[in-house]
Formats: C-alpha cells, sequence, structure tokens
C-alpha cells in the first residue's frame, strides 16, 4: 500500500517569553493508505502539535512533511488552505460547532470555503447514516456530546477527505457514545478511510492497528 | 448554506446589537440623505422663486444687493425710503411692463418674544407674485388685511373673521389667506400700501420697488435707465441669488460639519461592532480555518457581514429620510438665513446612490482593520485546549 503520511525529523518548537519549548523532537513515522494509527501520551507530550503538523494547520520548525506524496512544507498558506480541504479532516475534542448553525448546516459549513457545492447535497446523507435523521435541524445546544461529536464527525467527512484527524475526539464523552464514536471510526477505515487519532484511553487505543506512544515530544514506542 | 447566509447567522447572533448598529448607520444615512437632498432641492427652489416671481429687478434706496434681497423676499427695515414720485417714475420707465411698491415694517409685541412682519403692497404685487393664491378676496378697503398661511394657522383665523393686532391697537378684516407658498410670505401680514404708510407715518414713502420687464433682453439697459434717478439703487434678481447663496453658505457650513460628526459617530458604531463580533470568535475563526476555511474567506465574511450592516442601515435611512422629510425640512430651514418657496429637499437618484455609495464605503472601511484581525488568528492557538 502506498504512503500517504510520511514525516521525516519533524521539530516543532514554540517561544513562551524567553522559553523555547521542543515540542517535538525528531519525530519520523509513516503511515500507509487505510490504516488506523492511535496516538497515545501524557498531557504534554505533544500529541496535538503533532497532529496539526499531519493536519497542515502549522508548519513545522525543522523537517519534512509528506502528504499524499505533496511535501507541504513548501506549501504557501493559500496552498496549504486549498490542500487542507481537499485531503483533511479534523474531529476535536471539543467538537467545535458552530452555535448558530443547525447541524445540518455546521455539516455544509466546509462547502462554503471549497464552493463544492454538489458536496453539500451530501450533508443530509452523512448525518442519517451517522443516525442523526431526526437532529438535522437542531443547534449544538440542542445536541447531547455523542450527538455534537457525530456531527462534528459528519462534517470532517463533506468534503471526502483522504485523511480523518482525530484529537481526543472521546476526551468530553462518556464511555459508551466514546465507544459509538470509536466504532464509527473503524467502520469508515474499513471502508477505506486513514484514521489518525489522539487519545488517553488505552482501551479505545488498542482498537486501532497500530499505537504510537509520545513522550516529550518524541516517540518512544511503536506497537 | 453560502456566505451570505452565514453571516446573516452571525449577525443575528447578536440581534440588538446589530439592530443598534443599523440604527446608528441609518442616522448617518437620513442626514446625508437629506443635507444631499437639500443641495440639490435648495439651488432649485431658489432658482424656481426668483424666476417665479416675475420680478426682474429690485429698486430700492442706496444700499448693498443683500439688503434689497432680505427687504423683498425677507422682510426688513432700513431707515431710508424712496417716494411715491419715484414709483410713479420707475413704472413709466421705458421697458418696465409692471411695478410694484412695497412698504415694509416689523412691530415686536409688549413682551418682547415676537416679531410681526408687515408689508403695505400696491395691487401689482399680486402680478409681481404668480406663485400666490389667495383664498377669500384681494384688499376691499383700508381696514382689509390679507394673512400669509402661517399666520392664518397661528392666530386661527378664517376668511371674514377680525383680527385684532396687538401692537397696532387695531381692528381689521381678514378679506383673503394666501394658500401656502413654503416660503417666507407664509409668515407675513399684508396691508393696503396706504394704510400701511398712514399706521407707520410714512406717507408717500416705499421701501422698495419690485420691476418685472417687458423683455430680459433690455434688462441692462433698463437697469441703467432706472439708476440715473437720484437714490436709486437697483439689482438684479440673478444678484440677490448669489448674494443669498452666499450668505447661507455658513449655515451650510453648519450643516456638513453636523452631517460629518454624524457619520463619524456611526463609523465608529460600525468599528466597534465588527471589531468585538472578530474579536469574541477568535476560536471560531480558528476551527474555521482547520476545516477548510481560508484567510479570504475569513476577510470575505467580515467584510459581507459589515455590508450587510450598512446596506440595512442606509436601508433604514432612506426610506426614514423620505418619511421625515417634513421634519428634516423643518430642522434645517432652523439653520437657513433665507428660506425660498417650494419644497427644500428633492431627492433623485444620484442622492440616493452617492449616499448609498458614501455609507458603504465608509462601514467598509471600518471593517479592514476588524478583517485584517481575522485574517491573522493562528489556528493553532485559538482551538488550544489549554
Ligand atoms: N501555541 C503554543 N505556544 C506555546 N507552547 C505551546 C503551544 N502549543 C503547545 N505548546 C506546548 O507544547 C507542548 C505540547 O503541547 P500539546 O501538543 O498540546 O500536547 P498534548 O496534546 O499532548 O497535551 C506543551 O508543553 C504545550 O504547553
Ligand atoms: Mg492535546
Amino acid at each position: 500500500m502506498t504512503k500517504i503520511i510520511e514525516l521525516l525529523n519533524v521539530g516543532k518548537n514554540y517561544r513562551r517569553g524567553n522559553e523555547e519549548i521542543h515540542a517535538l523532537s525528531d519525530v519520523s513515522l509513516e503511515a500507509r493508505t487505510g490504516q488506523f494509527l492511535a496516538i497515545v501520551g501524557p498531557s504534554g507530550s505533544g500529541k496535538t502539535t503533532l497532529l496539526q503538523q499531519i493536519g497542515c494547520v502549522d508548519l513545522p520548525t525543522s523537517g519534512r512533511i509528506l502528504i499524499d506524496g505533496e511535501d507541504v512544507t513548501k506549501l504557501s498558506d493559500s496552498q496549504l488552505t486549498h490542500f487542507r480541504s481537499r485531503t483533511i479532516g479534523f474531529v476535536f475534542q471539543r467538537f467545535f460547532l458552530l452555535p448558530t448553525l443547525t447541524a445540518l448546516e455546521n455539516v455544509k459549513l466546509p462547502c462554503v470555503f471549497t464552493k463544492h457545492n454538489a458536496h453539500q447535497t451530501k450533508a443530509d446523507e452523512l448525518l442519517k447514516h451517522l443516525g442523526l435523521g431526526d437532529r438535522l435541524h437542531h443547534r449544538p445546544s440542542q445536541l447531547s456530546g455523542g450527538e455534537m461529536q457525530r456531527v462534528a464527525i459528519a462534517r470532517a467527512l463533506v468534503n471526502q477527505p483522504r485523511i480523518l484527524l482525530a484529537d481526543e475526539p472521546t476526551g468530553n464523552l462518556d464511555s459508551s457514545s466514546a465507544h459509538s464514536i470509536i466504532s464509527i471510526f473503524r467502520e469508515l477505515n474499513e471502508s477505506g478511510l486513514t484514521v489518525l487519532m489522539v487519545t488517553h484511553n488505552m482501551e479505545l487505543a488498542s482498537m486501532a492497528q497500530q499505537i504510537l506512544y509520545l513522550k516529550d515530544g518524541r516517540i518512544t514506542k511503536v506497537e | 448554506m453560502n456566505i451570505f447566509s452565514l453571516a446573516g447567522k452571525n449577525l443575528a447572533r447578536h440581534r440588538i446589537r446589530t439592530i443598534l448598529t443599523m440604527l446608528g448607520v441609518g442616522i448617518a444615512a437620513a442626514t446625508l440623505f437629506s443635507i444631499l437632498s437639500f443641495e440639490v432641492g435648495y439651488d432649485q427652489a431658489l432658482k424656481e422663486e426668483i424666476e417665479g416671481s416675475g420680478i426682474h429687478l429690485f429698486v430700492s434706496t442706496e444700499g448693498c444687493p443683500l439688503e434689497a434681497a432680505s427687504l423683498i423676499l425677507h422682510g426688513g427695515e432700513i431707515p431710508k425710503f424712496l417716494t411715491m414720485e419715484r414709483f410713479r417714475q420707475v413704472k413709466s420707465a421705458e421697458g418696465v411692463k409692471e411695478a410694484a411698491g412695497f412698504l415694509i415694517f416689523s412691530l415686536t409685541s409688549p413682551e418682547g418674544d415676537k416679531v410681526d412682519l408687515f408689508y403695505g403692497i400696491t395691487d401689482e404685487a399680486l402680478k409681481l407674485k404668480p406663485n400666490w393664491k389667495v383664498q377669500g378676496t384681494w384688499f376691499r378697503d383700508e381696514n382689509s388685511i390679507i394673512l400669509g398661511s402661517e399666520v392664518a394657522k397661528v392666530e386661527k383665523r378664517e376668511v371674514g373673521d377680525k383680527i385684532y393686532i396687538e401692537t397696532l391697537d387695531l381692528d381689521f378684516e381678514v378679506v383673503g389667506i394666501l394658500e401656502q407658498t413654503y416660503g417666507q410670505d407664509d409668515g407675513f401680514y399684508f396691508l393696503p400700501l396706504e394704510t400701511a404708510q398712514k399706521l407707520f407715518k410714512k406717507e408717500n414713502k416705499l421701501t422698495a420697488v419690485g420691476v418685472q420687464l417687458a423683455d430680459l433682453f433690455q434688462l441692462q439697459s433698463v437697469k441703467d435707465r432706472l439708476e440715473t434717478l437720484p437714490d436709486v439703487y437697483v439689482v438684479t434678481a440673478e444678484q440677490i441669488n448669489q448674494e443669498i447663496m452666499r450668505f447661507i453658505g455658513g449655515s451650510k457650513a453648519l450643516m456638513y460639519s453636523m452631517l460629518l460628526i454624524a457619520l463619524a459617530l456611526s463609523t465608529l458604531g460600525v468599528l466597534n461592532t465588527v471589531l468585538m463580533a472578530t474579536l469574541e470568535r477568535q476560536q471560531e475563526f480558528g476551527y474555521m480555518r482547520c476545516i477548510g476555511a481560508g484567510k479570504k474567506d475569513l476577510i470575505i465574511l467580515i467584510l459581507v457581514e459589515t455590508a450587510a450592516v450598512c446596506l440595512i442601515g442606509w436601508a433604514i435611512g432612506v426610506v426614514g429620510g423620505f418619511v421625515f422629510s417634513s421634519f428634516a425640512e423643518n430642522w434645517i430651514r432652523q439653520f437657513l438665513a433665507y428660506v425660498p418657496a417650494g419644497h427644500l429637499l428633492r431627492p433623485n437618484t444620484q442622492v440616493v446612490s452617492t449616499s448609498l455609495a458614501l455609507t458603504m464605503a465608509l462601514g467598509l472601511m471600518a471593517a479592514i482593520y476588524p478583517a485584517f484581525k481575522a485574517s491573522r488568528v493562528s489556528p493553532v492557538e485559538a482551538i488550544r485546549n489549554d
């Protein structure tokens, strides 16, 4: 299978006042199309930072990142935006749904920016598929946590990305909702989507094909 | 879903704030609209009045054109007078078709709170004032009085009523009331010339004479001819027009400074609202960027939101400007040293489009900084968990 994600000696430093924080140091990894990877590690170990580098919302301080064969560290901001919107779907711990939009509108939101109006018609279908057929016109405040996360997953999928990135997607959910979210990921993965998920929960991580252990910005173990 | 519906939902989020900002823009737009309408209307009304008055030359004793203008059009007194002999000479001069004599007096009420303006006029005045429509009849005897429409309204008099003029301690019979001219004439009392001369002890005297020419091309030669008469000063309607324009310049400057304040306040209001709406949405902008929004999309979103506020505010302002135009007209009149007959606010399509363009331009200017702010949001910072 083809390599869809490849990181070569990636480092990421942040400045906080005079202090330099090495959030990632010399991280190399690769993922093949259709893999399901879990990233685990203690808080502050650099998991989110790693996901942001792969998701092209930020550029590394050093090293190279190849997504789908493209060296994204060489792209301009607007090129990155374009690339990201076609390739990556993001799911966050805190859902990040726009409070003024209904579930359906939230799912359609990425299409407003990509101007793929054809994809808008998919939103409906995606939500129904995720069991939210009777919640289409509810606002986030009227939904449960698990429902909100499913809306966010539909939103991440609407532009038909190649990679789904999830940063502690179950962190704000009770365990039964968490399990249903993970089974959605597995199902998506089985249909060919590459999934990278950050989690605290070892039980959930064990449902992935591979687990990367991160500590102090370094990969310490791959299982 | 598109960028416009998204902008609409964002504006609906803080409904009160949005509506207040729109009202602020509306007030500024209404002011702008009214003043632009006034720019058009005043010049037209003045021209119409001068052209329509049928008076081509004003004859008075020596003085400046401004005095003559305010005398005949505005009402006022100067202590110098023409004689009836001059009036007859002017009337029979070559090239003069019609001439009417005026004797103008102002009386302050005993309490000093009110000034009444009296015009002694000859019958010819009716020919020189084509816009006059008299309800009732013209003067019947020396006790007749004709009231301007505003005076009639204030004094609550109808044709046939008696009116007691306190300042003169005399009774008159209201034989006629002038239909509203929207000009200065609405505020005058009109008396037969002889009555006025007797009352004010100016027998045989006139303040000024209005002259209508047989042929306008003779203007200069008739003017020259009349000026050979001793103590006579002649100004043309055109000169008066220019003089009026010059001396209301100050009032216009005052109006424009108020407009400037209104526009500045509304622009600051827009800036404040849009900036607040931007700063409180940093995190939203951050995750919108993660799910596919570019810097340009955020800039466009802010501009669309601002444009919507300004467009609706402008529409409110223009509708309000139309609805309250009589109110605005009265308000503007207060600033003016001279008000011609007819409507002062005359909006046209250019007024509408200019006010739209200016309102939008100012609003979008106010949006530049917030839009720039939004484009600088770092998605990484915005969505951090801590
Ligand atoms: N934008 C930032 N500025 C400064 N420090 C940051 C920033 N983002 C993350 N960090 C720091 O980098 C380290 C890794 O953070 P993060 O990737 O969020 O860890 P995790 O997701 O594993 O909890 C932490 O020490 C964190 O404080
Ligand atoms: Mg994290």
